[in-house]
């Protein structure tokens, strides 16, 4: 594909690259590139433009998603600083916070054989204390370019995802 | 939209002949032909006036099939409910054996039915309804249909979406898109012009209740959650109303007594539905002084408890979709057995909301899908734009059965997502990777989907070799797999195994036997077919060069496109399929260049913040 798709999500979007994200002009360029490239608008064009429709949306999805989302919004601000994380392999090794992650699932495990939902309800609320504390962290770290301090926040962040994971799934 | 304008209805059609784009509803029990005429959509009637189309096949012996007329002759092979198998293997069944009306053979991938001396698969026979819906629809509007859009319910995976493309394309039908059904109902009420809203459809049809529940947004549609129950449905009502009566004298039946209070029963339950009571006489049955009026509170609380069970089913999937009552916008009732006033009662009072229901219900699917088909066309002039997400994970097995993730669940398609994976023996020059759908942790708990074999990876040590695999989801939510190995930039083949349906050369091999007795021949079709792509590739450069080719191209570029172009068009005149093909690659491949450069300066025109509405 000779289309230049070098640029990084935030100059695709035109925005700068920093955690907090202008929210309308994000949703407006996208809703734009949507209305342009969707493959619904190439259902009558040649097989190649569908195909290139294709690629473009995927990656214009691609973008928006991680944009979007806290986490990978995080991961991908590092990555495009030189410093990326392995998604498969995020363990943690400061001592501390193992363990207070520790403590976390023995907690998990105790409400989820009580079945108390008002322990559970408290428990998420917990977690996503804990979420936006981290969050916070990154950025300060990140804005500072402290890049190893920030990196071990998004594993954090990915330990946090997880438990909220298992705890909302738990039905 | 003129990024490369190609919508010129009728400009490379024979001129006598109307072209059509329809909506299809492939219903468990009917199916259903909707067209927009006239800027409005409508329900394509039979000779008797009749919407529905009964989704049966029968086969003979000598061979005939007869479709969507049920017929009582005898030893007929009678397939009811097709679309409970689309999509599925004999494993799927295991648990909970359905009715089949022949012998099957079993097989890894796909039911095989054997109807007498053939070998039939479901896709087969859905595709001679689709095929009969064809030829209906061109009968009755004298035209062609050129595109349409077919609907399919929202929980349908990867597999069974395949399959209903399959059994289309079997058919000779091109399929613009699928379609959620839960969506084009939505599309139906023309939902989608509010900004923001939250919407449960509830669809209890003759055998099956599906819910869902959709987020709106600004165009985008996205399934929150969908639940149901498969083998719960209006039917279940008619069988209900047989109980009573047989009990209410305490009858002996027989089958054929019990077909007859059957469609008895279901008389009743239509009368029941406008008027408030019926005088059941079994007086033309043989019974003499049996005679009794039913009103219809007694009909209610006959059906209560399978109503409630589908309340119970909207409560859980309500929860799923982690909102409360009050943050529905709307309630939509799709499907014929919404029209027993008790059912609207119940679902109005468990809800406490006024539904949606002034589109009759067995049709609103057909309609939505209709609007969707015209608005892809470019038919209606309305900036519309559904964005669907996939319904399932998609995954691969990893080590120790458990399931890696590749692309979450209620992902806006369509989408793609790539993987490193590296050999882990020197020397080893393949790899199996095996594709799974849901949302469990464990293999065995979700759906497999293919197994892929990355084969000619070049022999390197262990370790080295870089095998880049990229899973494209397209705009019907289906799967495509290209593996790359990076170190070399070598395009590895894959052979896959498609753990559902059925290969593309199996499908080929079908299309070519389905040729064999008939009039038009399949070189014709394929002829016809690149021709169409030769004129659509043709008008579609004409028009870019017009607008931006001087800007974009230098001189050279410009002529070499257009000496493609002539190429193109004089290998029609010579009406050789395999010449139009080589030649529009050709062309295609002179034009990329040009193509890439005007997507680009359509972005960098997005990106200065140009309004979209200037370029159209």
């Amino acid at each position: 594909m000779a289309i230049d798709f070098n640029q990084n999500y935030f100059q695709l979007f035109e925005l700068e690259s920093s955690f907090d994200v202008n929210q309308e002009n994000l949703e407006k360029k996208y809703l734009n590139f949507q209305k342009t490239f969707h493959p619904d608008k190439f259902v009558n064009a040649s097989d190649q433009e569908k195909r290139i429709s294709l690629q473009i949306i995927s990656y214009i999805n691609e973008a928006y998603e991680t944009l979007n989302n806290d986490y990978l919004k995080s991961m991908y601000l590092l990555k495009i600083n030189g410093y990326e994380i392995d998604d498969q392999n995020t363990t943690i090794s400061d001592p501390d916070f193992l363990m207070h992650q520790m403590e976390l699932r023995e907690e998990l495990e105790e409400i989820k054989e009580s079945q108390n939902s008002n322990l559970k309800k408290n428990f998420i609320k917990k977690i996503n204390e804990h979420k936006k504390e981290c969050l916070e962290g990154f950025k300060k770290k990140f804005n500072d370019n402290i890049f190893e301090e920030a990196s071990q926040k998004v594993k954090e962040m990915k330990f946090y995802l997880s438990i909220e994971n298992e705890i909302l799934k738990d039905n | 939209m003129a990024l490369l304008q190609i919508s010129e209805p009728g400009k490379t059609q024979a001129p006598h002949e109307k072209k059509f784009f329809i909506g299809i509803d492939l219903g468990t029990t009917n199916s259903l032909v909707a067209v927009i005429q006239n800027g409005s959509p409508t329900v394509l009637t039979d000779k008797g006036n009749k919407e529905l189309f009964p989704s049966v096949v029968q086969y003979k012996e000598d061979g005939t099939v007869i479709i969507c007329n049920e017929s009582n002759q005898e030893d007929l092979i009678t397939f009811r409910s097709i679309k409970r198998f689309i999509g599925k293997n004999t494993k799927d069944f295991q648990k909970n054996k359905p009715y089949l009306p022949c012998k099957f053979i079993p097989d890894e991938n796909i039911i095989k039915f054997e109807v007498f001396d053939k070998v039939l698969t479901p896709i087969e026979i859905s595709s001679e309804i689709l095929k009969y819906l064809k030829n209906f629809t061109e009968e009755k509007l004298n035209g062609e249909i050129i595109g349409c859009v077919i609907t399919v319910p929202a929980y349908f995976d990867d597999a069974q979406r395949q399959a209903t493309k399959d059994a289309a394309n079997l058919s000779g039908l091109k399929v613009l898109r699928l379609l959620n059904e839960p969506t084009a109902a939505a599309l139906a009420y023309g939902l989608e012009a509010k900004k923001v809203s939250k919407v449960l459809v509830y669809d209890l049809g003759g055998g099956t209740f599906d819910v869902s529940v959709l987020d709106l947004n600004d165009g985008v549609f996205k399934v929150l959650a969908t639940g149901g129950n498969s083998s719960l449905g209006g039917d279940d009502f008619d069988n209900l109303i047989v109980k009573y009566i047989v009990e209410k004298f305490d009858l002996n039946v027989d089958n054929e007594l019990r077909n007859k209070l059957y469609l008895y029963a279901k008389e009743i339950k239509y009368h029941l539905s406008d008027n408030n009571e019926f005088t059941i006489d079994l007086n033309k049955f043989g019974f003499k002084e049996k005679k009794f009026i039913i009103t219809r509170e007694e009909f209610n609380r006959i059906i209560e408890s399978l109503v409630q069970d589908t309340l119970q089913i909207c409560r859980k999937v309500l929860s799923d979709s982690k909102l409360s009552f009050q943050d529905l916008d709307e309630i939509i009732l799709v499907g014929g057995s919404t029209r027993v006033p008790f059912v609207k009662e119940s679902v109005e009072i468990f809800f406490n909301k006024q539904t949606l229901s002034n589109i009759n219900p067995d049709n609103v699917v057909a309609i939505g899908a209709s609007i969707q088909a015209s608005i892809l066309a470019g038919d209606l002039d309305e900036d519309l734009l559904l964005l669907d997400v996939i319904p399932l994970s998609l995954g691969i097995e990893t080590m120790g059965e458990i399931v890696e993730i590749i692309i979450p669940r209620n992902s806006t398609i369509p989408v793609s997502s790539s993987k490193e994976y590296t050999t882990f023996k020197d020397g080893q020059t393949s790899m199996s990777i095996h594709v799974v759908q849901g949302e469990r942790d464990i293999v065995s708990d979700c759906r497999s989907l293919a197994k892929f074999v990355v084969k000619d990876i070049p022999p390197m040590l262990a370790g080295s070799a870089r095998v880049k695999l990229e899973f494209q989801i397209d705009a019907d939510g289906i799967l495509n797999v290209s593996a790359t190995e990076t170190t070399t930039g070598k395009t590895t083949s894959i052979e896959v195994k498609p753990s559902y349906g059925l290969s593309d050369s199996q499908i080929e091999k079908m299309l070519k036997a389905s040729f064999e007795n008939a009039e038009e021949d399949i070189t014709n079709r394929l002829l016809r077919e690149s021709i169409v792509e030769a004129e659509r590739v043709i008008l579609s450069i004409n028009s870019a060069l017009k607008i931006d080719g001087k800007e974009l191209l230098d001189s050279r570029e410009f002529d070499e496109i257009c000496k493609a172009r002539d190429n193109l068009e004089q290998k029609i005149e010579q009406r050789e399929k395999d010449l139009i093909i080589s030649a529009i690659k050709n062309l295609e491949k002179v034009s990329e260049i040009y193509i890439s450069r005007r997507m680009n300066s359509n972005i960098q025109k997005i990106m200065k913040g140009t309004d979209i509405e200037e370029f159209k």
